[in-house]
């Protein structure tokens, strides 16, 4: 049996370091078959290029040198792909038919997404594993209804506000517009502000219940952390904006007429760049945050992912796959895998060995069928 | 009997590794380890694919796995037993049968752009009742009177009439009664400036500005309508609307996984490929209606002189983008002229 990485601290504390094998060339390979045969087959074979690529994820992440692994069943995820494709088709035709149908139509699929999400996240880990021992998420469906719940209020804000401004202007019982245009922006805001509040409600449920044998996680995080990343982000992205995007542009002033068209894709690039910039940040922080807070009675986690190599990496990943018309992507992939997953250990208050002969998995079928019930996978 | 492969087993309720020796023996996986000898169908496993390094797992039925962290080791002893790679794991593996697949994706990319994207749309727009194009029509003539793009017209009535009787008569000249499309003509102040538009349904819309740029040119107006009817009868903006969701669902097949805002670019990018295409056909269809009714088709040489006119005026008062052609969803003005000019001199040869 090969090595445990295990590096015996202070105590009985025991730190797994996380590696990833994948390689860029590799996966190229693997990713040019999958999107070969997911066009020819009309987007039907996509089920079966899932399980590949997470396998190979999966396979290719050791935690303390064991392989995480993933057993989906392709055919029960064409179900829920199908399933998936079925209500985005419903949605996107419905509001081209009329506003009415369109808005029962959203309410409709609004009314599935915490079930769609809770049978997603369920799937997932029922069917990762490691050292042969299945994952488990532990939340209920009730939970994700009402970890979702608050989403209502700046979704029926914005709705009330889209329906207020869409009506007619000469009806004398609508408000009228001015009074429109001063709530409007204020509405917008208020909805906004919320949404770290919303974000922070779903990582909590999320967070707090992974489950590995009789260990269960929750995430000993306020919203207040969720606030103050949010305010950094947003000053990423502005300051990211007036370097990349706003400055040029008014230092270049739009005046040479032949050259509008390149200056046109320099700030839709600019633009792209400032997306990874703003989202890598976003991201690093997010992570650390979290899995940083993530522990169960026995497991603890933690992640120093550094914002700056990981913005000059996702840079580097956006400029190669815009320049190679997408066909970096794979390389881009693995390279974030790595680097997002190497930046992760696991704290173990007890030793690896002793914790996997305790796991014991008896009362197994019935609960993690219902994860398979649809096959739903969402990539979180 | 030759040694058998080493590997972990892992019984699915434990996280406790069990030292096996692996063998196939008549379609049969022996696995044998301490206290513990199980014989399992080799076609009910779920194999791993070989790869260039990392682990392998096989998975068994009931919630078993297998692992064995030597994949050179697992891998020579899969060839030795028998156990064959399939199609996808060797093209993986190869990088002359991934090239291979390259060129054989951006081939299949190819004809589904050239051929499958605008022969579906045909035949779906086929099978919808044409009064869901009517029912978008009025969707679209409604959102473009709220958003105050267009206003009621102020053409005198006698005009208006007067347009639609000539070109009642000059549709009549052209196409049999059963062939002939319905004509529903309206006539708007529109901050477009000189246009007409075609609604899904029929709809033609003619702006004040046009009915003045041409007020002393009937014959170009009728070329100017044709246009239009063109887009009617082949039903091109529901062909649009269909393509534009095709292009959309294949690119977010390749690009979803990245960005969202990226794989909108190959639809949108295509979408207007396309609509260069539709304008060609509408010009195909006024080209067929001047010469039915004795109209040289050179005449629409005015049509695009007055528009440039009127756009290097407007462009004075109002800074606007100048976009390439590849983001441009007509073809360009020389093209178009060319195409009435050249069909001219055919008909001039043909009669």
């Amino acid at each position: 049996m090969e090595e445990i990485q295990a590096v015996p601290q202070t105590g009985t504390s025991h730190a797994l370091e996380l590696r990833f094998t994948g390689s860029g060339n590799e996966y190229f390979r693997i990713w040019i078959v999958n999107l070969l045969l997911t066009i020819i087959t009309l987007g039907l074979y996509y089920p079966w290029a899932r399980v590949r690529r997470l396998r190979y994820f999966h396979g290719n992440t050791l935690v303390g040198g064991h392989a995480l692994d993933f057993h989906g069943e392709p055919k029960k995820m064409l179900r829920g792909f199908l399933l998936a494709g079925a209500l985005v088709l419903l949605y996107s035709f419905a509001g081209r038919i009329s506003p009415l149908a369109g808005g029962v139509a959203f309410l409709a699929v609004a009314s599935f997404v915490p079930a769609l999400l809770w049978a997603a996240l369920r799937f997932r880990l029922a069917n990762t594993s490691w050292r042969g021992m299945r994952m488990r998420f532990a939340g209920t469906i009730g939970g994700a209804y009402r970890a979702l719940a608050a989403a209502v209020v700046p979704i029926a804000l914005l709705v009330g506000l889209g329906w207020l401004s869409g009506s007619p202007t000469d009806d004398p019982d609508q408000p009228p517009r001015t009074a429109l245009a001063i709530a409007a922006p204020l509405v917008v805001l208020l909805a906004l502000s919320l949404a770290p509040l919303m974000f922070w409600l779903f990582k909590r449920y999320q967070h707090g219940n992974l489950a590995l044998g009789e260990e269960r996680s929750r995430l000993g995080l306020g919203p207040g952390p969720f606030f103050a990343l949010s305010f950094k982000v947003a000053g990423v992205f502005v300051l990211a904006s007036l370097a990349l995007n706003i400055g040029p542009a008014l230092a270049v002033g739009l005046e040479d007429v032949r050259g509008r068209t390149w200056v046109l894709l320099l700030l839709v690039f600019g633009y792209l760049i400032v997306l990874a910039i703003s989202g890598a940040y976003a991201t690093s922080r997010l992570q650390n945050l979290l899995w940083s807070n993530t522990a169960s009675a026995r497991i603890r986690f933690r992640s120093a992912l550094e914002a700056l190599p990981y913005i000059r990496l996702a840079i580097t990943n956006a400029v190669l796959v815009i320049l190679t018309l997408g066909f970096y992507w794979p390389y881009a992939a693995t390279a974030t895998a790595k680097m997002r997953l190497e930046a992760v250990t696991v704290q173990l208050d007890v030793s690896p060995d002793e914790l996997a002969t305790e796991w014991r998995r008896d009362d197994d079928a019935a609960g993690d069928a219902a994860g398979d019930l649809f096959g739903i996978d969402i990539g979180f | 009997m030759p040694p058998g492969l080493e590997a972990d087993y892992f019984d699915g309720r434990s996280a406790r590794a069990i030292r096996v020796s692996l063998r196939v023996e008549n379609g049969m996986l022996r696995i044998v380890g301490d206290a513990l000898d199980l014989s399992v169908p080799v076609a009910s496993i779920d194999w791993p694919e070989r790869r260039s390094r990392g682990v392998r797992m096989a998975h068994l039925k009931g919630g078993g796995s297998l692992h064995c962290s030597s994949g050179v080791a697992w891998d020579a002893w899969a060839r030795d037993q028998g156990l064959g790679d399939s199609l996808v794991v060797r093209a993986q593996q190869s990088w002359r049968l991934a090239v291979g697949a390259i060129a054989a994706l951006i081939a299949v990319c190819a004809a589904f752009y050239l051929w499958g994207v605008p022969v579906a749309a045909r035949v779906i727009v086929r099978l919808v009742p044409p009064g869901v194009d009517a029912r978008v029509g009025e969707i679209v003539l409604d959102t473009l009177r709220d958003q105050e793009i267009v206003a009621p017209s102020a053409i005198e009535w006698e005009q208006q009439e007067r347009i639609r009787t000539a070109f009642a008569a000059a549709v009549g000249r052209t196409w049999p009664p059963g062939d002939r499309p319905a004509l529903h003509l309206r006539f708007y102040e529109s901050a477009l400036g000189a246009n007409a538009l075609a609604l899904p349904g029929g709809t033609i819309i003619v702006t004040d500005d046009m009915v003045r740029l041409l007020a002393d040119r009937e014959d170009v107006m009728l070329g100017v309508l044709a246009h239009e009817i063109g887009h009617v009868r082949e039903r091109h903006s529901m062909r649009a609307l269909v393509q534009v969701s095709l292009l959309g669902a294949v690119a977010g097949l390749a690009y979803g996984d990245y960005s969202a805002v990226l794989a909108g670019v190959p639809a949108v990018l295509g979408q207007m490929a396309y609509s260069r295409d539709f304008e060609r056909r509408a010009d195909d269809e006024s080209i067929r209606l001047l010469r039915a009714n004795g109209i040289s088709p050179e005449v629409m040489a005015m049509l695009f002189q007055r528009l440039q006119a009127e756009s290097h005026r407007r462009a004075k008062e109002a800074k606007h983008f100048d976009l390439g052609i590849a983001l441009a969803s007509h073809p360009a003005d020389e093209e178009r002229m060319r195409r009435f000019q050249a069909a001219a001199h055919e008909g001039s040869m043909a009669r």
